[in-house]
């Protein structure tokens, strides 16, 4: 592919943006009158009330590749499909788009609510650049691949959305640019629309043009692009390759999940469930004078819980498949006879696994005094996500409760160590990510009249 | 089939366009050329918008200038207007100018509405601009062909004369819409930023008609006949009334004079608008 022809060349892209409408106004004033005399106006400063939309922003995508833009809201994605479609001038740097570029920016766009939906196919199929003879060709086509037959010659304004945005789909689906810019359009219509509007995005994918597509859906970026652009803030994070930056960008948003969870000081997760609800409620509404969830009033004292990595070390990030150790510091006034640990991990309020000495049996006969207990596990089979720990102990064959369960530990599995598995599936980082918490070797096997045919295996 | 993309190659920098005036008059002919279909539909599209929800349809085209000369008629037969020897009856004269007078208005309303109505599709699709100023003449000229028709229907109904140069009122008719237009059009990137742009018409126009021999001949003396002799607009409808009803006019050169600088002006609105687009839709947003 690198040496296809380059069809979007963005070199150091910019764009600024007024917060204030009264100032904005006065500026674009003062911006049309600068150009009209040939004149740039305020080059590559901000004014008052202004700031970056876009700051330096550079990428190329070539013929055949398909670029997913990815960001927070307001990082600029969408300024940025407007300008690549020629709607808006840089403020900085230069910008070429070869061969007719189309936008599939809001379906619809310009559709009068009072016209039928014939009328509005032809003026919105002039306005995307069809002359009368090409539009009288496809028309029918349209009307077939939007469904609406049976409605085509009604008023627009008694479509429903959902209808609008078919109609507005089939219009587009007619082009062949080689640019063609996507703007989060997919998520419209029922299932069966979806599924032809994924079906038309594949074969335009595979038909040999650059196509620039904005999304919050990383799974799709994952699935469809070849490379993907991670705005922050207007400026670029990171760009390369698609599975790549997914990766990234998902990593980041857990990062920025767990320290604004503990900004606020209270667990972000772990309230799925009315029992975990209840039980964060009551720690909260406590939380005045015990601040730490280690107590003093109970027949054992926890005195800390640290989550060690391979190396020995307390830290609150793991790698992913690595070795865990949950080192528990105890103290106990009066003998303690069979005391039990339980160590229940939680993502998102639902116990995911319990390391239990209800189930493995117990320790020492009697224990007093302060000790150590740890917990080895040689590898955790938990995919990149936050967990919380909780811990009870028992003792006399587990009818005595020495301590409460409460949450006693939060970590992070970080997504460093996931090239340990194959990660041969179209959307493997999205669902090791964001699927189920757990992970567990397995291996797939392809009998065809009694024969194994086909292998694929998933170990580490 | 391979396309050319040495032709379809576009380079956007925060240069003005004007630093490259042979690119950009090229570019404007082939967005004239391009957008010719697409300004038909949106013509079609907003004619049919504006009517299909009323029951006297076109008529509305002819009602405002209807009511304006009955107004002005009464005023006259109660004698509160002070009119020369007109060289025709007063109903005549008063309907020739409020319906000459209105191709102006109608000219200069036209660009900021077509582009008003079609600004959802200008912040969101990128097509020929110059779609836009066309379909603000086609639809200046359909108010044109309405008001002619029913005028003479009028003018028959009035037994009024009607002078053998009555073909050559096509001069002045244009020169009212283009003079309209080249305003209207200079206005729009403006007007389409604040809408004080639009209060100011309405004002103009109301004032405008007071000044302009509409409804009463140039009073010879005094600051209105001052004004009214600056007034460019003055000679025209002067010239348009006399090529149809006394078939002798002097105020040919003079519409022919302001009709080339109307013309230059118009070039002028149309470089500016197309330079102002860019600059509208970033501050307008989505």
């Amino acid at each position: 592919m690198s040496g296809a022809e380059e069809l979007v060349v963005c070199r150091g892209l910019s764009k600024r943006f007024c917060r204030n409408l009264k100032r904005s106004l006065v500026y674009g004033v003062r911006d049309i009158a600068a150009e009209s005399v040939g004149r740039r106006s305020a080059l590559g400063r901000l004014r008052q009330y202004e700031f970056w939309a876009l700051d330096d922003v550079s990428f190329t995508v070539r013929r055949g590749e398909m670029l997913g833009l990815i960001g927070q809201n307001g990082s600029g994605k969408s300024t940025l499909l407007k300008m690549l479609n020629g709607l808006m001038k840089p403020d900085g740097g230069v910008l070429t788009m070869r061969g007719e570029v189309q936008a599939l920016i809001e379906l619809g766009a310009g559709f009068n609510p009072i016209l039928s939906g014939r009328e509005n196919v032809r003026i919105n199929a002039s306005v995307l650049g069809l002359t009368k003879a090409q539009i009288d060709r496809v028309l029918p086509s349209i009307v077939e691949f939007a469904g609406l037959e049976n409605f085509i010659d009604a008023p627009v304004q008694n479509y429903s959305s959902g209808m609008k945005a078919r109609l507005g789909f089939a219009v587009v689906s007619q082009l062949d640019p080689d640019v063609l810019l996507i703007d989060e359009v997919l998520a419209v219509g029922d299932t069966a629309f979806q599924e032809k509007c994924m079906r038309r995005m594949d074969a335009l994918r595979k038909s040999d043009k650059a196509i620039v597509f904005v999304t919050h859906s990383l799974y799709q970026v994952e699935a469809l692009c070849d490379s993907a652009l991670w705005l922050e803030h207007g400026r670029v994070r990171e760009y390369g390759p698609a599975k790549g930056v997914v990766r990234s960008y998902l990593d980041n948003q857990e990062k920025r999940a767990m320290r604004d969870s503990e900004e606020e000081g209270v667990a972000y997760e772990g309230r799925g469930t009315a029992a975990t609800r209840a039980f964060f409620d009551a720690r909260d509404a406590t939380s005045s004078e015990t601040a730490s969830p280690f107590r003093t009033d109970e027949a054992m004292t926890i005195e800390s819980v640290e989550v060690l990595g391979s190396d020995g070390e307390a830290c609150d990030e793991l790698p992913f498949l690595s070795e865990c150790t949950i080192r528990i510091r105890y103290h106990c006034e009066r003998s303690m006879h069979e005391p039990l640990f339980n160590l229940r991990f939680f993502h998102a309020g639902k116990g995911i696994f319990e390391a239990s000495m209800l189930i493995d049996g117990p320790g020492p006969t009697y224990t007093q005094g302060s000790g150590i207990v740890e917990c080895c596990i040689p590898v955790l089979p938990l995919t990149p996500k936050v967990y919380d720990i909780m811990m009870f102990v028992r003792s006399d064959k587990g009818t005595i409760d020495l301590t409460e369960m409460r949450t006693v530990a939060r970590f992070r599995v970080t997504d460093e160590g996931l090239d340990a598995v194959p990660l041969r599936g179209p959307m493997a980082v999205n669902h090791l990510r964001q699927g189920s918490p757990v992970y567990v070797p397995r291996t797939w096997r392809f009998y065809k009249e009694g024969e194994l045919t086909h292998t694929v295996e998933s170990k580490y | 089939m391979p396309r050319d993309l040495h032709t379809e190659e576009r380079t956007y920098t925060p240069d003005s366009e004007l630093r490259h005036p042979l690119g950009l008059l090229r570019s404007m002919g082939s967005d004239v050329v391009a957008g010719r279909e697409l300004a038909w539909r949106l013509f079609v599209r907003d004619t049919a918008a504006q009517y299909r929800q009323s029951v006297l349809g076109y008529f509305w085209v002819i009602i405002p200038p209807l009511t304006t000369s009955i107004v002005f008629i009464l005023l006259n037969s109660a004698n509160v207007l002070v009119s020369k020897d007109l060289g025709m009856s007063y109903p005549v004269y008063v309907l020739i100018g409020t319906v000459f007078f209105g191709l102006f208005t109608d000219g200069m309303a036209a660009p900021l509405r077509t582009v008003t109505a079609s600004r959802s599709l200008l912040v969101k699709v990128r097509f020929p601009r110059e779609a836009l100023l066309l379909t603000a003449w086609a639809q200046t000229l359909l108010g044109f062909i309405i008001r002619i028709a029913l005028l003479a229907i009028c003018l028959v109904f009035l037994h009024a004369h009607i002078a053998p140069t009555v073909p050559l009122v096509i001069i002045p008719a244009v020169a009212l819409m283009l003079f309209g237009i080249m305003v209207g059009v200079l206005t729009v990137p403006l007007g389409v930023l604040y809408q004080d742009i639009t209060y100011g018409i309405v004002l103009m126009t109301s004032a405008l008609i007071l000044v302009t021999p509409v409804a009463f001949a140039p009073p010879s003396g005094g600051a209105l006949a001052t004004v009214m002799r600056y007034n460019p607009l003055s000679p025209i409808v002067l010239c348009a009334r006399d090529l149809l009803v006394t078939g002798d006019t002097s105020h040919l050169p003079a519409t022919l004079v302001v009709m080339v600088v109307c013309l230059v002006l118009f070039g002028i609105g149309w470089v500016m608008f197309r330079l102002a687009v860019p600059i509208i839709v970033e501050r307008l947003g989505s």
